[in-house]
């Protein structure tokens, strides 16, 4: 339905004024409520210094934009603030905040922690039900404009944090290590790896633990001289292979120079197969 | 004397290399008990332990049975085949199902080992010199912990030890599947917080006066800003007896084997450092509650009949500090480190031959340190106290009527 004055924008603002038995009702939108509002508002104050016993209708809306105005100016400067604070805060972000700590147990939050902190947001919801019904109509009004913000930031929280797409999640709780078959969890709660290759199952994760715990992740100080030897051959072999795609690459181009096109395709499958050969340890 | 084995208990029946009876396997003084290293009279023994793990099979915690058997049995075998490489010529192999509780108990009492080692004998071992200066645990946590024990502040004589019969043991088991390594962690544990270097070195400081005069928990915590800690010995869960606190490495991974040793060395001598100044001070700051302290401890040492373990390792502690501040001599340093093992409930047991009750156990403890605390003496230094005197406190004086000559608690006069 459109705007009672000036018919062209849609209705926003609905006033139902209740004086003795008497109910009128006004359907208007912002604009024109808001012009009506001041243009009384100046008239009534200039004509006579004194209050009016009655406040106004326009008066009364205008307070009440005013009001509005101040109460979503409040969420929006707070929004920036702290967004993991207050009623911004989801199910979803309690459940990343949890799984963000992969090891250390005393640092996971008990039952009761968590119990706790369940509670204090169904606190704040009580408080929420007995708001005058203006004020708390303003107050969704302003959080339905603030959502869009709220969620966008949201999305960004999910993309950088690893663990914090649920897909994956589910996939490092299901992992086993193929040796010993415990899980990151087992792990986790024993405080002890199952085997040596648990090492490589769950390499990311004791990557972070030894970023906490230890003085860094990755080891300097003795080598057993068997890897060591090993190593020694792959750089070893590296360096061959490397040495022979140049001098191949080097016999290619004169090739192509020369336009000797035949030797020139043989070589580059040569060159190929080289490439592709990949030297790693097992 | 009653602490050497009792003729006609029998050795168990077993094979020709060396599974021996543990009281016959280690001499009655280690070598750390002896004089070596230095801040003898601070720090009395410096140990440094290696954590490896054989890649093939699954750490302790979750092998089977059969793995842990062919684990310990691959061990021996590379010893028995590193016989000749430095320290390993003398070493015993000790399978734990050939041993009781109280033997296997009295590797604690002995400083070798730690409480879940010898709970499990299914598969357990340890090998050691005889004068446990380099044993290896086989089975507890990782699959082998090598570890020397050497006596004063020597971290880095004892990694050299235990670092040749790393080497001799790597190359052994090369050839069995190897030890477990990665480039990123280093050497793989069964707890992430050993992995990297698997090194644990620590110093056993005896600090009575930092605990006297209340400043330990100060020292607790510039170690532990240092990335160190320092907790008690005896007991788990930092308890302390007998003023005997252990400094050792917290990070294993990322530095490197001689940082580590650097790091502890220096905080250890740092310590002794705070323990010389608060024991120079104690005969002024603390005269009387430090002279309280000794008293007692050598009043019950000389004249008790019975005492518990806990007791009696405090009292030792306290002769050995006024040893240290020239108030007492009589005893050397090595005396009180053998006494300090001596009195404990497992090694006595185990010297004693037979099953003996506590009661028992208390009695005899209070005769083997009979005749060493009979040559301790007080000095002159002692009994003074210096400081302010209490003034007298005139007595009360004497009624005349009521006294009688027969002072008794049973009085004659039945109006009384």
């Amino acid at each position: 339905m459109f705007c009672e004055s000036c018919n062209e924008h849609p209705a926003t603002v609905f006033i139902s004024q209740i004086i003795g038995n008497e109910v009128t009702q006004f359907r208007l939108c912002e604009t024109c409520a808001r012009q009506r509002a001041e243009a009384n508002y100046q008239a009534n104050h200039n004509e006579s210094g004194a209050e009016n016993s009655e406040a106004s209708l326009e008066e009364v809306v205008f307070g009440l934009f005013e009001e509005i105005e101040h109460r979503s100016d409040f969420f929006s400067r707070h929004e920036e603030e702290d967004s993991d604070e207050g009623n911004g805060f989801s199910m979803n972000e309690v459940f990343m905040e949890l799984q963000s700590h992969p090891f250390n147990d005393d640092e996971f939050p008990s039952d009761e922690e968590l119990a706790d902190d369940l509670d204090e947001m169904d606190d704040l919801d009580e408080d929420f039900d007995n708001l005058p019904p203006e004020l708390a109509a303003a107050l969704d009004a302003a959080n339905d404009s603030a959502d869009d913000v709220f969620n966008a930031s949201l999305d960004e929280i999910i993309k950088s944090n690893p663990f914090g797409d649920t897909s994956e999640r589910r996939e490092i709780a299901a992992r086993r290590c193929p040796k010993c078959s415990i899980t990151w969890d087992r792990l986790r709660q024993d405080g002890r790896a199952g085997c040596a290759h648990c090492y490589e199952t769950f390499a990311d994760q004791l990557h972070e633990v030894m970023q906490r715990v230890q003085h860094a992740p990755q080891h300097h100080g003795k080598k057993p001289r068997a890897a060591e030897k090993r190593r020694n051959r792959l750089e070893h072999l590296r360096a061959r292979r490397d040495h022979r795609l140049e001098m191949l690459n080097r016999r290619l181009d004169e090739a192509v120079r020369a336009e000797k096109y035949e030797e020139a395709a043989k070589l580059r499958d040569q060159i190929k197969m080289v490439s592709s050969t990949i030297i790693q340890e097992n | 004397m009653f602490y050497f084995p009792v003729p006609d208990l029998q050795p168990p029946a077993s094979e020709s290399m060396s599974f021996p009876f543990i009281p016959t396997a280690f001499e009655r003084t280690a070598k750390w008990m002896r004089r070596g290293g230095r801040e003898s009279d601070i720090a009395l023994s410096s140990r440094v332990r290696l954590a490896r793990n054989l890649k093939r099979y699954e750490f302790p915690h979750h092998a089977s049975p059969q793995e842990l058997l062919t684990v310990r049995h691959k061990t021996f075998q590379a010893l028995e085949f590193n016989q000749g490489t430095a320290g390993l010529n003398e070493i015993k192999l000790l399978p734990f199902e050939e041993f009781t509780g109280w033997e296997r108990q009295s590797l604690i009492d002995r400083y070798l080992t730690s409480r879940e080692h010898v709970g499990e004998e299914l598969a357990r071992g340890l090998a050691a010199t005889p004068d446990a200066s380099l044993s290896i645990l086989i089975n507890e946590e990782d699959h082998l912990r090598l570890q020397s024990l050497l006596p004063g502040l020597q971290l880095v004589p004892a990694f050299d030890l235990v670092d040749h019969v790393d080497d001799a043991l790597e190359s052994y088991f090369d050839a069995h599947g190897g030890l477990a390594y990665s480039q990123e962690f280093g050497y793989l544990t069964a707890c992430p917080t050993n992995a990297g270097t698997g090194m644990r070195a620590s110093v056993m400081l005896h600090l009575p006066a930092l605990e006297i005069s209340e400043k330990i928990e100060r020292a607790r915590k510039w170690a532990e800003g240092k990335g160190l800690t320092l907790r008690g010995t005896f007991g788990e869960g930092s308890k302390v007896w007998g003023h005997l606190h252990q400094l050792s490495n917290q990070v294993t991974l990322g530095l490197d084997e001689a940082e580590i040793l650097m790091d502890v060395e220096n905080a250890a001598q740092e310590i002794c450092t705070m323990e010389r100044q608060a024991r120079a001070a104690l005969p002024t700051r603390h005269s009387i509650e430090t002279r309280d302290r000794i008293g007692r401890a050598y009043g019950a040492l000389r004249y008790a009949r019975r005492m518990g373990c806990r007791e009696a390792t405090e009292c030792l502690s306290l002769m050995r500090l006024a040893h240290e501040i020239n108030w007492a001599k009589g005893l050397n340093r090595q005396r009180f480190n053998e006494l300090m093992v001596w009195i404990r409930p497992a090694y006595l047991q185990v010297m004693h031959g037979r099953a003996i009750s506590g009661t028992e156990r208390d009695t005899l403890r209070c005769e083997l340190l009979g005749p060493h605390i009979a040559k301790i003496k007080l000095e002159a230094a002692f009994s003074v106290a210096s400081g302010t005197r209490p003034r007298r406190v005139e007595a009360p004086e004497a009624k005349t009527e009521n006294t009688s000559d027969d002072d008794s608690l049973h009085s004659k006069n039945e109006d009384e």
